[in-house]
């Protein structure tokens, strides 16, 4: 751990942005002080698997942690279609609406809603996707409740 | 002795359902026997939940069959703005607009649950604003940042934080 060398107190002067401050770049507070953080290195989607889709068409995703181990529940918009999983993984479209799609190609996607809980063996979910068109001035709303099983 | 079994792995991938009747809306979390969505697309001021204990089954509300299953909805105050977060425990849910904080217990019965507003400034200023940990929930409102425990707010963002933003 690296050690700071404390100076006089300068009360006269602002709390923020002054010389007698002590910068410390990447670290994070932990319970024994400061430790350095990890910084991550970008990632890549893989476009085999489930997935299935480019980089390029991955226009917006969300996640949010489920289970007792660590998994992520993910929705995302590839292709104009809204898709959920865990860790990436979707389960077939069945025959009731999933995945939802909007009807036309967009430029401007987003997910804008996204909600998890978790019950009895089940990951419920609430998602809404928005597309935004400037010319002519649209905006499409695409939403989605539903629930996946544990396995 | 044997070791019990190790807990199944992770969830990986599982049968996906579109719920007909389950409302879309801007939050949900689960209360006792109960998943509750919030915000909802159809009325932003409202809450629903399903049926007690079956999470898949969310029966029109204000019919017998919705009664039968204390299944029900809950509007609250339009003059507090969106209901843009939820948390619940296995006793009580609190439900945050955007200016205004409402504790539901269960009670049971044809009631199921009673609302009481015991906040009316800060909120969730925005849906997706908003952390439950363990027993206290963080969120942000449009004064700033601070955490709800146990019926009690703290401003942990007071001062610079707040100001920083």
């Amino acid at each position: 751990m690296s050690r700071f060398n404390f100076l006089n107190w300068r009360p006269d002067l602002e709390d923020t942005e002054h010389d007698g401050l002590t910068v410390a770049q990447n670290v994070i507070h932990d319970v024994k002080g400061w430790e350095p953080a990890h910084l991550g290195s970008a990632g890549s989607f893989s476009t085999t698997g489930s997935l299935g889709a480019s980089v390029a068409t991955v226009t917006s995703l969300v996640a949010k942690g489920v289970g007792p181990f660590g998994a992520q529940f993910c929705a995302w918009l590839a292709n104009n279609q809204i898709n959920v999983g865990v860790n990436g993984i979707t389960s077939p479209a069945t025959t009731t609406g999933y995945p939802l799609s909007f009807s036309t190609a967009g430029a401007s996607q987003a997910i804008t809603v996204f909600d998890v809980c978790e019950y009895a063996g089940k990951i419920f979910f609430t998602v809404e996707a928005t597309q935004t068109e400037a010319i002519p001035s649209t905006t499409t709303i695409i939403r989605h409740t539903g629930y996946l099983d544990y396995d | 002795m044997t070791k019990p079994t190790a807990p199944s792995d992770n969830p990986s991938e599982g049968n996906s359902y579109t719920v007909p009747t389950a409302p879309v809306g801007l939050c949900c979390a689960t209360v006792r026997d109960f998943v509750v969505v919030g915000g909802l697309n159809t009325d932003r001021f409202s809450i629903q939940w399903s049926a007690i204990g079956d999470p898949t089954d969310w029966p029109i509300p204000d019919t017998d069959d919705a009664r039968s299953k204390q299944s029900g909805t809950q509007s609250f105050p339009t003059e507090f703005g969106w209901v843009t977060g939820l948390s619940g425990n296995d006793f009580y849910m609190y439900i945050f607009q955007q200016r205004a904080i409402s504790k539901g217990t269960y009670v049971g019965g044809d009631v199921v649950f009673s609302f009481d507003i015991f906040e009316e400034d800060r909120g969730c200023i925005r849906h997706g604003m908003i952390h439950t940990i363990d027993d206290m929930v963080v969120f942000e409102s449009d004064r700033g940042r601070h955490i709800l425990q146990n019926d009690q707010i703290m401003d942990i963002g007071f001062g610079m934080t707040d100001d920083s933003y």
